[in-house]
């Protein structure tokens, strides 16, 4: 099985339900996203072209 | 590895998905909520429970003794989202230590399988790191790989 067909194999199966409309557009976990989005002021998002690891910066000496 | 997971629903935007909990405390009705950030293209991934007045509760631990089938199907929203949003990155803290630390555990515990599809990412000490196994990450940003096309 290739990526895309392991990534597609992992889609659940979903039921559209109509009672779901009345949270379309709204924020319903208000806290966390003003959360993340004072962390994401904060500090960006991660750069993949400069991102390390944790163990690598943290080595036990 | 592949979980058991709950039957879900969604609304035709794909950003809000419910399903129910039945466990040791009866049926509790979940909702995954994606919602864009600031910052364009990324999602804060918002999970909780509906209490009885039909506010959403994301702070209450319910110990219905099917957490692991739970994240897994919050997990599994992750692959139905980023299908029709491949280029959004999502954004995942959890409500407590407790629940970050089953984050942490359900990525890790799933890493090579995760890492096929996504680039993960871990936050922790005011910093950006990949993610690695057995490091105590405080929040989380998981983005879908480009497909490269060989042919081209």
């Amino acid at each position: 099985m290739n990526t895309e067909d392991s990534f597609k194999s992992k889609i659940p199966k979903l039921t559209i339900d109509k009672s779901l409309d009345q949270y379309v557009g709204k924020v319903i976990f208000k806290e966390k996203l003003d959360l993340a989005n004072e962390m994401l002021k904060k500090y960006g998002v991660p750069n993949p072209e400069t991102v390390k690891k944790y163990s690598e910066t943290h080595s036990k000496k | 590895m592949m979980y058991d997971k709950y039957q879900l629903t969604v609304e035709p935007t794909l950003m809000n998905y419910s399903f129910v909990s039945e466990g040791t405390k009866g049926k509790i009705i979940k909702l995954i909520s994606y919602t864009e950030t600031g910052v364009k293209g990324v999602y804060n991934l918002g999970f909780g429970d509906k209490d009885t007045n039909g506010k959403m509760d994301d702070v209450t631990i319910t110990n219905n003794g099917d957490s692991l089938k739970v994240l897994a199907t919050v997990a599994s929203t992750v692959y139905s989202f980023t299908n029709k949003f491949p280029n959004a990155a999502i954004y995942a803290i959890g409500s407590s230590k407790a629940r970050t630390r089953l984050y942490r555990m359900g990525i890790a515990n799933n890493l090579t399988d995760i890492l096929q599809s996504f680039d993960v990412y871990g936050f922790i000490e005011g910093e950006w790191y990949e993610f690695e196994k057995n490091v105590d990450y405080e929040a989380f940003l998981i983005k879908r790989k480009k497909l490269v096309n060989l042919f081209l």
